[in-house]
């Protein structure tokens, strides 16, 4: 059944084949690369997760560095940021909740993990407690300090410059020294303290360190013994005692304020701690998903590649069996074909020799033929002036068959008129003859009389003799006028008769005669009819003579193409042998170059002998044709070309399926 | 008449009507010829002879007419322009009648001389000749004459038996 079929369906089966089963592969490829995609898609989203948890995490960073502040090109604060950030991580945990392709086992850890959100943002909350706490005992601080700062101030400023100034004006030396001790125990004892503590505080805002707070701590109490010290000794001067009592009273509330702020501190410690286990735990229940999608995809894609691997092996091995039978069906019949082109090619190259042959006879033919062509065409121009005389001379003879035809008519209308003539003799000449034949009646009557006379005399006797004799007279008389009658009789029957033959004969001349004009007639017609023949004889005379000029032309055309035919016919054969070439590239396409030189050694046999049979054998055919082995040659080459041939029908239909 | 009887048994010289039968010629003494008329219409008369064709009127009398041919048992010929009649005087128990000839035509009226003419000729006993008179010579030609009573006997017999004559 596959043997029988069409090359193109061998072919389109083979290759449908294999097309089908890459198919199949594509198949379970996609199948297991779109489990393997969900999975990507699915460990993707966890990692998105795990980026969106780091995108907090370091949110939460830039807020514990900005606190509230709005960067510059920004339109939300670090806190709202982390709230943002921190809804969009429990969206795409929600997603991931959602989407297709979790195992029970990783669904339950999502929630769980969803579970944790809800304490995680209540953790950063207590942050941003804290941080707000800490923030409002820090601008508290930051007053009282101003206010300390403002009371020092007014203490120089207002007390002990214009006592100083005042002393000076008076040259009060003593009391100079005393407001300029003041001034020097206000320096030493808490303005050099109280900054030390402000810049204590301004690095625990800093640095939110424990160190700093008990460095803060330590000053905090050199201050505070500073102030107590400055206090005893201002106690003389009510001014700046009471300046010193203040002082104190507001360094007690800044000491207040800054215990506020490190319980804030302390409260985002919590908080941060709270936080960073959510968030690790997060991390982990995250990781534990991604790495049990990775081991689902791992399974997942070793599955899809065993799979792939056998649907390989399957189609290496149904398309290597295929390509070997197609290969097989085509080149064995292609084969056929190699052998009957060759064959096909060496018959060719002889027959393109042959034609040679035949070119050149034709040539020569073609000359023999030109001289004929030029007598003919001399002998055809003498026919045609003989043939143009001939038409004049239809012409004129047609001329004097119309006169011969009216002269014709003319006697036939005078015999006519004789014909009545003699009828009109006839009639008189019958007229006559009634005449006479009374006449002879008469004498008849006479003679009978004259006897009865002779009779009634002879009765008388004697007496009657005289009579009688009167009466043989009156016989006598009466024989005359019969005797006259009847030659008269004779006479006029003998001219009837001779009419009678006239009338006959002038009617065969008529008829004779209408026959002439008939025959005439017919001859006019004929003249006419040669006439217009000889006309158009000339006409194709001339028309031959054109013909045969023409003929010359192509004659010598002919004989041109001849030699053009015996040029190609070289041409053939240089075909044949490039034909032989491309027969002997087939094989090697075919077979190889193995059996290439196998079949190009028998080709070139075959055209050494061609070569040297070339002309020889055409000539040699050529002069056999004529003789009695034309036959047997012609039988013995068609066996041998059917010999030659080896792709018979049936073959070749089996090629063309 | 007397002549007719004397001369019985031989011709005498004298007058003879001559007239044709055939090729040949017959004469017939003219005092028994009574008239020669031209040949008219004959009414035929039933159970006669086959020589008796019939009767003619001739100027109101009724002649009777034999046809010399059949009676000479010779050829029936047509009837021509040159046939006449011949009538003639027949005497029979002394009466005499009138009987019309039928010949082919008429000849003449001769004179033939004694001399001129031979007894009939005698074949032998079985043969009668009684009805020729003689035979006539005329140059070379030869008239055979005829005794018309003979010719016609046992016509009177006939004629008796007839209604009228």
């Amino acid at each position: 059944m596959f043997k029988n079929l069409k090359l193109s369906m061998k072919i389109t089966l083979g290759f449908s084949t294999l097309l089908v089963i890459s198919l199949i592969m594509g198949l379970f490829a996609w199948q297991g690369l779109g489990t393997v995609n969900t999975l990507t898609g699915l460990n993707a989203g966890g990692n998105d997760c795990l980026d969106q948890l780091n995108q907090c995490a370091i949110i939460r960073r830039d807020f514990g560095i900005s606190g509230f502040e709005i960067a510059a090109g920004q339109t939300k604060n670090s806190a709202d940021k982390w709230y943002d950030a921190h809804s969009e991580l429990n969206t795409k945990l929600q997603e991931l909740e959602k989407a297709d392709g979790l195992q029970s086992n990783e669904k339950d850890l999502v929630q769980t993990t969803l579970k944790e959100m809800q304490p995680y943002k209540g953790a950063f909350d207590g942050i941003i407690a804290a941080a707000k706490s800490r923030g409002n005992a820090s601008t508290e601080w930051v007053r009282i300090g101003n206010l300390i700062t403002e009371k020092i101030g007014n203490a120089t400023t207002k007390t002990i410059a214009p006592a100083k100034e005042n002393a000076i004006k008076n040259n009060n030396l003593q009391e100079l020294a005393a407001w300029t001790n003041y001034e020097k125990e206000l320096n030493e004892k808490i303005i050099q303290n109280f900054l030390l503590q402000r810049v204590m505080a301004t690095n625990l805002i800093r640095s939110l360190a424990d160190t700093e707070w008990e460095k803060y701590q330590t000053q905090l109490q050199t201050t505070h013994k500073g102030a107590d010290e400055w206090t005893t000794s201002v106690a003389a001067v009510f001014e700046l005692s009471k300046a010193a009592n203040e002082i104190n009273t507001f360094l007690d509330e800044y000491e207040t304020a800054g215990q506020n702020f490190y319980a804030g501190i302390q409260a985002k410690r919590t908080e941060d701690v709270n936080m960073a286990t959510y968030a690790s735990r997060i991390v982990n229940n995250i990781n534990e998903l991604s790495e049990s999608i990775g081991k689902h995809l791992d399974a997942v894609s070793a599955r899809t590649t065993g799979l792939l691997l056998s649907l390989v092996a399957g189609g290496i091995v149904i398309g290597v069996v295929l390509a070997l039978v197609i290969t097989r069906s085509i080149v064995k019949p292609v084969n056929h074909i190699i052998n009957g082109l060759t064959a096909g090619a060496e018959q060719v190259a002889s027959a393109a020799g042959q034609v040679s042959a035949a070119s050149q006879s034709l040539a020569q033919g073609a000359t023999e033929q030109a001289a004929g062509l030029e007598e003919t065409s001399s002998s055809l121009e003498e026919m045609s002036s003989m043939t143009k005389q001939n038409a004049d001379n239809a012409i004129q003879a047609n001329t004097l068959a119309a006169e011969a035809k009216k002269a014709a008519a003319n006697g036939s209308e005078a015999m006519t008129r004789m014909d009545g003539a003699i009828k009109d003799i006839q009639k008189s000449s019958d007229e006559t003859a009634k005449i006479i034949k009374v006449i002879d009646e008469i004498a008849f009557q006479t003679n009978l009389l004259a006897l009865n006379a002779a009779v009634e005399a002879a009765r008388a006797g004697e007496a009657g003799k005289g009579f009688a004799v009167v009466a043989e007279e009156v016989r006598n008389l009466a024989m005359r006028s019969a005797e006259a009658a009847k030659n008269t009789s004779n006479l006029i029957e003998q001219s009837v008769n001779n009419s009678r033959n006239g009338v006959q004969i002038c009617g065969e001349v008529k008829a004779a005669l209408d026959e002439i004009v008939a025959g005439i007639a017919k001859t006019t017609d004929l003249v006419g009819e040669i006439a217009a023949a000889s006309k158009e004889q000339a006409q194709g005379v001339d028309q031959i003579n054109t013909a045969v000029s023409q003929m010359d032309k192509v004659t010598q055309q002919n004989a041109a193409n001849a030699e053009e035919s015996a040029s190609a016919s070289e041409e053939l054969s240089a075909q044949a042998e490039s034909m032989n070439q491309v027969v002997d590239q087939l094989v090697v396409l075919v077979n190889g170059i193995n059996a290439q030189r196998n079949t190009s050694t028998t080709a070139h046999k075959s055209r050494k002998t061609k070569n040297l049979t070339h002309l020889d054998q055409a000539y040699h055919e050529i002069a056999s044709s004529a003789g009695s082995k034309k036959e047997t040659g012609f039988k013995s080459s068609k066996t041998a070309a059917a010999g030659q041939l080896p792709l018979n029908d049936h073959e070749f239909k089996d090629f063309n399926g | 008449m007397t002549t007719a009887i004397a001369t019985k048994t031989r011709a005498q010289e004298g007058k003879y009507l001559t007239f044709a039968l055939a090729n040949e010629e017959y004469g017939i003494e003219i005092l028994k010829v009574r008239e020669i008329i031209g040949y008219m219409s004959i009414t035929a008369v039933p159970r006669m002879p086959d020589f008796v064709k019939g009767v003619i009127n001739l100027r109101g009398q009724v002649i009777p007419v034999i046809d010399l041919r059949s009676r000479f048992a010779m050829e029936c010929k047509e009837i021509t322009d040159q046939t006449c009649i011949i009538v003639v005087d027949i005497s029979h128990e002394g009466r005499s009648l009138n009987v019309g000839l039928i010949v082919d035509r008429v000849q003449e009226v001769l004179d033939i001389d004694q001399e001129n003419i031979d007894n009939a000729p005698q074949f032998g006993t079985g043969v009668d000749t009684d009805f020729i008179l003689g035979i006539g010579k005329v140059d070379s030609a030869i008239k055979i004459l005829l005794d018309i009573n003979r010719v016609l006997e046992g016509m009177g017999t006939l004629m008796d038996n007839g209604t009228t004559l």
